[in-house]
């Protein structure tokens, strides 16, 4: 969940010497209105730094999902993009009477791009691939990836050809989500590549096709003509690793590339004004610091609301992140079916965070050690949005000190949680993706290591009672509605320190139309087209 | 030939050297391979089972003593981080960094000699101030920035030239297409060492002229460019020096410049190696290029000795 956010090497001096020589120098022109039409190649400059590898769970973290897993393959249900709401994939529908047993009517007619045919057999041999240990085809360091989504299954069995049934340890309302997660791959090409080599030439049912690999400098991708959910508009699709963002402003000026994930968020104006596509939407997302509510001060709820009402979320929307995120109340973002609506909001009032804090008996302010990570797509742009955090929290007489870790060591130290290395922290810059997955609630707030990830000491049996309610509901609405207010319980008792939530920048070309922007964190390429 | 022996048995304990810093270092570096291939919340086995197949639960000793027996014989292993031969990925990366290195030591080699002999020739004067000015400019600014403010009026205001990457989409064997695209990623990383060149030509040059042989060759009647020659060979010597310890930092220190220009080349994998704690790939791409630094420098002494024969008897 947390491996989304790829390091990448900020020249944020550089991002700004370029936003400022770029000034006074647009060429200003109307976004076109996109109509009908297609062809076009369509070359992404995306995070990560090298082209992520092409089994069913690509590395690079969720980008690698995006732009290589979601294109090459499908799972049986559809996180759709658009919507964010469960579609039929590979599955054409599924049904469980007791969120125990679940079957998977399998789409009919659909091949994979070797012609593969898809049914219950190729669906079994991809689970054998993740969950059978004496599967000839077994392979762990797939398997390992997907363990957190496969982990409740206790067995899957064709019924008949077309037929696919999946028994579960327990109730689990929520494992749709976590079948979105899981890909299928032609049988035909792992059997004749091999585990290690598949990777090389991958074969899914998805709406592109490999084309062409150039080491670590582009992907091309054409696309697949016979899609079942009708063939992309586009004539070749082309993904660039560009891991630092003003390479890819730079490309992007340059026309090297017409797709720019995540510019420098100081070069916004200059992008709108020289008549390119910003593009943002609120997706599942929130940026937060994580506190250790096990030990003063944040053990105490008062410096929790405190800390919160002391930053000027607005400001840094708007002013520092020049509009690329919108503040958080909570770790829920406002646009979820699963948003509390009635939970607290903690509104910026400096004198009520001081008035809290020496009511927790701090009159004299208090000292504390946050460690965050120094980039990643997801993490947005920690270190101006932390040192705006220390300015903010130094008014009402919170000194921060931030200690500044790679990516892969925060997450080392987040598995650890306060009692390891991380114990003389008092909290943790993080971010998360909430809300992505159903099981969210349950993995963040309330399993501990190693099941789940709540490391702050947090504990509501409320909160755990109504998850327990949740995941064995059999009617989605009313799970959903349970799922919301557990949500509503953690923004009210601020297990999690909320700044704000990421909107997914990106800037297009004027020339790339159709897209639908994304209400998800993936994005759906087959409506996008190039105009010449 | 005795010599270049002997040489080559020296480097030996040295190359023996890095290999155990190479492999000390990923295992001091805080954080774990696996930690960035298995999701925090995946179960305890799972984890134990993806750490045996890359052997990381071997002592330290055993797996350094198998990393070096495959080191030797020139297997680096599996990359854990994107499942390929890391020989695979050492050879197209070095390849490419060697464009790159090659192009900004030609473009440093040359233009620091040159601004270097004429500064060092008219001591002094304003094309003196002004090479030494250029010089500490160029010791001074940092290549990401150069390389920004030229993509800025090379790629992005004149369109003159590709802004990132090493090909145009579909010219991946267009020499020409490849030039166009090493041309600003040689210079922002070349501009360095152009002032550290052309600093040490001109000291050098002006120590020598300093010489009696300088003016026994006037005093012979030699003409302006034949004296000139004697000049420029006695001020090689500490320049060549300089030029391969320069020409080690052109193809080790790119880390920036490539990933500025996203050129495929060894700074970038290593750089998302260690992002991904990718053990085989580090420790291999160390290991290269500490190699390249001890062969540069035994080059250097060759050359040094070729021209100064002086050397040799030493």
């Amino acid at each position: 969940m947390k491996k989304w956010m790829r390091k990448s090497l900020s020249c944020s001096v550089a991002a700004t010497v370029l936003s400022l020589l770029v000034v006074g120098c647009g060429n200003s022109a109307s976004t076109p209105e996109s109509k009908q039409g297609s062809g076009g190649t369509l070359i992404i400059g995306a995070t990560f730094s090298n082209l992520p590898n092409m089994d069913v769970y690509p590395d690079q973290g969720y980008e690698g999902r995006r732009f290589v897993g979601n294109q090459l393959y499908d799972p049986l249900i559809i996180d759709n993009p658009n919507t964010n709401s469960f579609d039929p994939g590979l599955a054409s529908s599924w049904e469980s009477k007791d969120m125990k047993v679940w079957t998977f009517h399998l789409r009919s007619g659909v091949k994979f791009q070797d012609g593969t045919a898809w049914n219950a057999s190729s669906a079994v041999f991809n689970l054998d691939r993740i969950l059978n240990k004496n599967f000839q085809y077994y392979y762990p360091q797939v398997a390992a990836l997907l363990t957190a989504r496969t982990k409740e299954i206790t067995s899957y069995q064709a019924i008949d050809d077309m037929t696919l049934e999946i028994t579960l340890k327990e109730q689990d309302s929520f494992f749709p989500s976590d079948v979105t997660q899981i890909l299928f791959a032609s049988p035909t090409a792992i059997q004749k590549y091999g585990n290690d080599d598949y990777q090389n030439h991958p074969v899914g049912t998805g709406p592109f096709a490999v084309a062409k690999v150039v080491p670590r400098q582009e992907l091309d991708l054409v696309p697949n003509k016979d899609y079942w959910r009708g063939a992309p508009k586009l004539d070749q699709l082309i993904l660039k690793p560009m891991s630092d963002p003003a390479t890819r402003y730079a490309a992007l000026l340059s026309s090297q590339i017409n797709w720019a994930e995540v510019p420098p968020t100081e070069t916004i104006p200059q992008i709108k004004q020289k008549g390119f596509q910003v593009v943002t939407k609120p997706y599942p997302h929130i940026w937060a610091i994580v506190p250790d509510m096990s030990k003063p001060p944040f053990n105490d709820k008062r410096v929790r609301e405190a800390f919160v009402r002391a930053i000027d979320r607005k400001a840094m929307s708007d002013q520092l992140l020049n509009g690329a995120s919108i503040p958080a109340d909570g770790p829920m973002y406002p646009e979820s079916n699963l948003y509390p609506k009635d939970a607290p909001a903690f509104d910026y009032n400096l004198d009520l965070a001081k008035q809290l804090l020496t009511a927790a008996g701090y009159p004299n302010g208090v000292t504390i050690a946050v460690n965050m990570p120094s980039s990643g797509s997801g993490n947005m742009w920690p270190l101006p949005m932390s040192e705006f955090i220390q300015q903010q929290e130094a008014k009402i007489g919170i000194n921060i000190t931030f200690r500044t870790y790679d990516w892969n060591q925060i997450i080392t130290q987040y598995r650890a949680g306060f009692s390891g290395p991380m114990a003389d922290a008092n909290g943790i810059a993080y971010s998360l993706a909430s809300g992505t997955l159903l099981g969210d609630l349950e993995t963040s707030f309330v399993l501990k290591e190693p099941q789940g990830s709540d490391i702050m000491g947090y504990d509501n049996p409320q909160l755990d009672q109504l998850v327990r309610q949740a995941k064995a509901s059999t009617d989605p609405a009313g799970r959903d509605k349970l799922l919301a207010q557990g949500w509503g319980i953690v923004q009210s008792d601020i297990a999690l320190l909320p700044v704000v939530h990421d909107l997914n920048l990106r800037v297009l070309s004027p020339k790339v139309q159709g897209l639908v922007t994304p209400a998800t964190w993936f994005v759906d390429l087959t409506t996008v087209w190039v105009s010449k | 030939m005795t010599r270049l022996f002997h040489r080559f048995l020296q480097a030996i304990p040295t190359l023996f050297g890095i290999t155990l810093v190479a492999f000390a270092l990923v295992h001091i570096m805080p954080g774990s391979p696996i930690d960035a291939l298995v999701p925090p919340d995946a179960s305890a086995d799972v984890r134990a089972q993806v750490i045996h197949i890359y052997g990381l639960d071997k002592p330290l000793p055993v797996q350094y003593v198998l990393w070096l027996t495959h080191a030797v014989r020139g297997d680096f292993g599996m990359s854990i981080g994107m499942r390929v031969p890391v020989n695979q990925l050492l050879a197209q990366a070095i390849q490419n960094t060697l464009i790159l290195g090659v192009a900004a030591a030609f473009f440093s080699f040359v233009t620091g000699t040159v601004l270097g002999v004429l500064a060092g020739l008219n001591q002094g004067k304003w094309i003196d101030r002004m090479v030494s000015t250029l010089g500490l400019a160029g010791v001074s600014i940092p290549a990401y920035w150069l390389a920004m403010v030229m993509v800025i009026l090379f790629s992005i205001q004149l369109g003159w030239l590709p802004s990132s990457g090493m090909h145009s989409q579909g010219q991946e064997g267009n020499v020409l297409d490849l030039l166009a695209h090493v041309v600003i990623p040689a210079i922002a990383l070349g501009f360095t060492p152009v002032g550290v060149i052309s600093r040490m030509v001109r000291t050098s040059l002006l120590q020598v002229v300093k010489q009696d042989f300088v003016l026994a060759l006037r005093a012979k009647g030699l003409m302006r460019r034949q004296i000139l020659w004697h000049l420029l060979r006695n001020a090689a010597l500490p320049v060549l020096t300089v030029t391969g310890l320069e020409l080690g930092y052109l193809l080790g220190g790119s880390i920036l410049v490539e990933t500025i220009f996203a050129w495929p080349g060894l700074g970038g994998l290593l750089n998302s190696a260690i992002g991904l704690r990718d053990i085989p790939v580090i420790q291999a791409g160390i290991l290269l290029i500490g190699t390249l630094f001890v062969l540069m420098n035994i080059v250097v002494d060759f050359v040094n000795s070729a021209v100064d024969p002086r050397i040799q008897r030493t």
